[in-house]
């Protein structure tokens, strides 16, 4: 029997507070992961949106805005690329393709974008990982439509449905393309990203319709077989903006110089990276207030545990004193209430890294419905298993105050026992 | 048998210490010394200084001047944790009362005695230190079928204070102190613990001390010795 083994004999005595105490810092542990976790989903999320994109073109404006716009469906794009720009950047020796959007109508709240076949084999929404279809195929005749995951599930549309773009965002008295035989052609997998909830369609069927049109009436509209036969599939179309993959990384720089010294058109090309990283520095923020909160709670719960520890030392006074009567010296003793602190701590990380995986895999259900965040699977990474050395060494730290009075309080007591 | 043909186990010599203000106790004691084999009683009433002076036969507390020597190794030499460790081997300590420590079994509270020990645990020839715990148990009229793994707090005060006994003997320590182990216990349980712990003394190498106001018990001893003579002189 050595000092180990006191120690968990004394601990096993105590075993109802000794376990809430676990509990508590174990929870913290856990929401400190958890934080973490949902930081790094949704940063992997920010990140798998656009995958396999090097570029972004787009009207000279905000990197950020750009990003938002084209990627996260969020706020008013910036004005128009002519089809001749686009042309020329298409037409750039190291620029692999070009695969255009055109925003600004919607179905039913959700955003149509207007673009090209091509879209569904350059996108990547995970590193290597193609956009796939849960139901039907991309755009076979001139009014298909496609849409994400989350639009299927919300609307529940069957292959074959008639879709009814409206002009503009939606609203009430918006006016719809109601006569045009849009119809649904594919439903994507779930992808985690904004692309879940985009509607599709072919860029020159979303500019067909709009001829005629003014100030958002409809003055002349053309009937389907007019847009067909006048829009074709001809290959020069204006677009709001295009995403556009080079043909090796080194070129990529180049290839952006070259667009920003285009005649013409004054364009931005965005590298999505770049771009994220400046939207994450904005988002990071509220995240590290998060996790800074997650710490005080951390703290507090080793806090919890020294108060514990401090509270217990009244009542073992005799007990600490027949140690000393048997030969334990007061290093002894502090050896032994640091083993019983290491012993809560490693069993509180032990605790808490199983709450939180249980507690992610949970709320990865929910998340993943809600919001869209797909929850990998290797949720714990290394640097997660810092936050449990740091707490480990808190708890080691923190004991120094008990220690401290326990030393003092055996060294003045003796072996003469005290009630 | 004269002094001089007996090796002391404990020798004190003009060992003084007073307290600080506003207590101002002080004990003194010229010259005590007793030898291997010897069972002394110090009688004298509570408060009288005894826990003083079981604190500095152990090295608990240091004298302000004089000297302590056990089996010739003179206390003052030893630095506090060699005073602990020391104790660990050579002193086994009986309280009043309240002796046990109540997270451990009956069985633990006695392999406590041999836990900071080596050499004690060494000295413990038959088979394992549990299996010794046992045989003490055994002796002590607490059979281990029974009693081995009961909570302390389930036996009854001579029990306890046995088993504090057998803790004090595992590994046979030179030097047996104890603060009062009778008082609290009834004629019967008193006579019992004393004939447990003296029939397990080994008197080729062990000594005892108490310490008591407890009269009943004086003829048990070979020495009886009364604490206002000891501070007051020579014993």
């Amino acid at each position: 029997m050595n000092v180990v083994g006191l120690s968990f004999r004394s601990l096993r005595s105590r075993a109802p507070i000794v376990f809430l105490v676990v509990l508590n810092l174990s929870l913290s542990i856990a929401l400190y992961i958890g934080v973490v976790s949902v930081e790094r989903m949704s940063r992997a999320s920010f990140e798998n949106s656009i995958s396999g994109v090097d570029l972004i073109l787009a009207p000279r404006g905000n990197d950020m805005q750009i990003l938002l716009y084209t990627v996260f469906n969020i706020g008013e794009p910036g004005g128009l690329i002519s089809g001749d720009s686009l042309d020329k950047v298409a037409q750039d020796p190291d620029v692999d393709w070009l695969v255009p959007i055109a925003l600004g109508d919607s179905f039913k709240g959700f955003r149509v974008i207007g673009t090209t076949p091509r879209f569904f084999d350059a996108i990547e929404v995970r590193r290597d990982q193609p956009l796939q279809f849960a139901m039907g195929q991309q755009f076979n005749g001139f009014f298909d439509v496609v849409i994400g995951s989350r639009v299927a599930s919300d609307l529940g549309l069957n292959i074959g449905d008639a879709v009814t773009i409206q002009h503009g965002m939606g609203g009430i008295n918006t006016a719809s393309h109601d006569r045009l035989p849009f119809q649904l052609s594919g439903v994507m997998e779930p992808t985690g990203t904004a692309f879940d909830q985009v509607v599709l369609i072919r860029i020159q069927a979303l500019e067909g319709l709009h001829v005629g049109w003014r100030n958002g009436q409809e003055l002349m509209g053309l009937s389907s077989d007019d847009i067909i036969s006048q829009m074709g599939l001809r290959s020069n179309y204006a677009s709001n903006a295009a995403f556009v993959g080079v043909k090796s990384p080194l070129k990529l720089f180049s290839v952006q110089r070259r667009i920003s010294e285009l005649r013409g058109d004054a364009l931005s090309a965005v590298i999505p990276g770049v771009g994220l990283a400046k939207l994450w520095q904005l988002i990071g923020s509220v995240e590290a207030g998060f996790q800074f909160i997650a710490m005080l709670v951390i703290a507090a719960a080793v806090i919890s545990m020294v108060a514990m520890t401090m509270a217990s030392l009244d009542s073992r006074r005799r007990e600490l004193a027949i140690l000393r009567s048997v030969g334990a010296s007061p290093m002894h003793l502090v050896l032994l209430l640091l083993v019983e602190s290491i012993f809560i701590a490693v069993n509180a990380c032990l605790m808490g890294i199983a709450i939180s995986q249980v507690g992610t895999w949970v709320g990865s259900i929910y998340l993943e419905k809600q919001f869209g965040l797909v929850v990998g699977s290797g949720l714990l990474h290394t640097e997660d298993l810092w936050v449990l050395v740091y707490v480990i060494g808190a708890a080691i730290g923190a004991s120094g105050i008990p220690a401290l009075k326990l030393y003092r309080r055996t060294v003045n007591d003796g072996i003469t026992v005290k009630l | 048998m004269p002094d001089k043909d007996r090796r002391p186990i404990l020798e004190v010599k003009n060992l003084f210490y007073g307290y600080a203000p506003p207590s101002g106790f002080s004990i003194f004691i010229s010259y005590f010394s007793l030898y291997v084999g010897e069972t002394v009683l110090l009688l004298g009433p509570s408060g009288g200084g005894k826990s003083t002076l079981l604190n500095l036969i152990s090295g608990v507390t240091r004298p302000d001047s004089g000297s302590i020597e056990i089996c010739q190794q003179s206390m003052r030499d030893l630095s506090a944790s060699q005073c602990d460790r020391f104790r660990g081997e050579h002193i086994g300590l009986i309280y009043q009362s309240l002796n046990l420590i109540p997270w451990l079994s009956a069985r633990e509270n006695i392999l406590l005695g041999s836990a900071f020990s080596a050499r004690r645990r060494a000295r413990l020839l038959a088979s394992s230190p549990v299996a010794h715990a046992n045989g003490l148990l055994d002796s002590l009229n607490m059979p281990y079928e029974k009693f081995a793994n009961m909570n302390t707090e389930n036996l009854s005060l001579g029990q306890q204070q046995r088993v504090a006994a057998a803790r004090a003997l595992i590994g046979s320590p030179e030097l047996i102190l104890a603060d009062e182990p009778t008082s609290a216990l009834d004629d019967e349980n008193c006579n019992e613990f004393l004939q447990l712990l003296f029939s397990r003394l080994d008197r080729s190498r062990q000594s005892v001390l108490m310490v008591s106001h407890d009269r009943r018990i004086a003829e048990r001893f070979d020495r009886v010795i009364n604490l206002e003579t000891l501070f007051g002189g020579e014993a």
